[in-house]
């Protein structure tokens, strides 16, 4: 998958959840600060989930800075990608669908 | 006396008063419930009672400490190796905890849940912690009323020992009891119930247009009065939906007026207690 599927990927899971604002943001815009309160602590964590779901990673909030990746829709899809390209090569199988256990 | 509010979605919040008595006695009511607890991880603004209840007396009266966690809802605390952890749980706590459970498997936790509907998250959690939870239903104007075991298959609330449910018309939960706020005599929830036993009810509804979004009370009502207010000759409607996050939440539809967007940043400007909608469309008429 291209980073360009990545992002397109990432800005469809979002749209569905930030609303009627988040069209105008652009991919390397901080999501707080486009958004405002659309894209609270709540809507974060829910973004998360989200993209988790859509690409059958994991986050862990232990050893990721999820404020950092997930603070733009770019760095969202550099985490992922990275999340993606790891399970490749460890051959685990990671994608849509894989529904990673916790 | 220690006053506890309740947002008024169009209108000014109400003052509710309770006794530290009431305060002390709701405590030992609920912690008969919970077993031993060694320290308090509270995710529950204790401006609010339930937070008070659990972060504040609850730890007063066991001389435990108490860890705020409640401007943080991204974060868990650290959790100490030794003795038992009270998690005080909002809808928006279960997904945190989901995404912390090898961590928390090498504890010993207890949790509580109150404000507004259980989720998936917090049924997975206690599934696969196989942890001790209850959820308490109260209010405000009332403290805890009744509680029951957090599971998939748990329907039936039971009163705490101290309320007396009133028969009532409506199918209201109405209750009596000394913890009731101050000038209360008796009190009509806006649940409507089944009663299943003396002591024992089913939830089956709202009585009124009320949502709890992550346990914020949000009157739909009120909310679709306000933007017919900002927007003179629109019609809007909020429509209550389930959210795997807060519990409970709305959608907006209104027919005429601003882009949504716009009417999202009119409708905080206007009121900036009211939960933002989950999404705002324009409807066609």
């Amino acid at each position: 998958m291209t980073t360009d599927e990545v992002t397109a990927r990432v800005r469809a899971v979002l749209a569905a959840r930030l609303g009627e604002g988040f069209a105008a943001v652009a991919d390397t815009d901080e999501l707080r600060d486009a958004l405002g309160d659309a894209y609270d602590s709540l809507s974060a964590m829910e973004c998360v989930t989200a993209v988790e779901e859509e690409f059958g990673i994991e986050v862990d909030f232990v050893a990721d800075d999820v404020r950092h990746w997930f603070g733009t829709v770019a760095r969202m899809a550099m985490f992922v990608a990275n999340r993606l390209e790891d399970a490749a090569v460890l051959g685990n199988g990671a994608g849509r669908g894989t529904g990673a256990g916790r | 006396m220690i006053a506890f509010e309740t947002s008024g979605t169009t209108g000014p919040p109400v003052a509710w008063w309770r006794t530290a008595a009431q305060l002390d006695a709701e405590a030992r009511l609920l912690h008969t419930l919970l077993g031993r607890v060694d320290r308090v991880v509270n995710f529950a603004p204790p401006r609010h009672l339930y937070g008070r209840i659990f972060g504040v007396e609850l730890p007063r009266l066991l001389g435990v400490p108490a860890v705020p966690a409640w401007d943080d809802p991204m974060t868990l605390p650290r959790l100490r190796a030794k003795g038992r952890h009270l998690l005080v749980c909002l809808p928006s706590t279960w997904p945190l905890l989901r995404w912390h459970l090898a961590r928390l498997r090498d504890h010993d936790v207890v949790a509580v849940h109150s404000t507004a509907r259980t989720t998936g998250a917090a049924y997975e959690v206690v599934e696969r912690l196989r942890m001790p939870a209850l959820e308490v239903l109260g209010s405000t104007e009332t403290g805890a009323v009744a509680t029951r075991a957090i599971g998939r298959e748990v329907r039936d609330w039971t009163l705490l020992p101290d309320v007396t449910r009133l028969d009532d018309d409506e199918g209201r939960l109405h209750v009596r009891g000394p913890r009731l706020a101050h000038s209360l005599a008796t009190y009509r929830l806006a649940d409507l119930v089944e009663v299943t036993g003396d002591r024992t009810f089913r939830h089956i509804g709202r009585a009124t247009a009320l949502v709890k979004v992550n346990g914020r009370r949000c009157d739909l009502d009120g909310v679709a009065a306000l933007v017919r207010r900002i927007v003179p000759g629109s019609q809007a409607r909020c429509v209550p939906v389930r959210d795997p996050l807060r519990g409970e939440h709305y959608d907006l539809y209104y027919t005429a007026g601003p882009e949504p967007a716009e009417l999202r940043r009119l409708l905080a400007a206007a009121h900036a207690d009211v939960p933002a909608p989950r999404t705002v469309h324009r409807a066609a008429r």
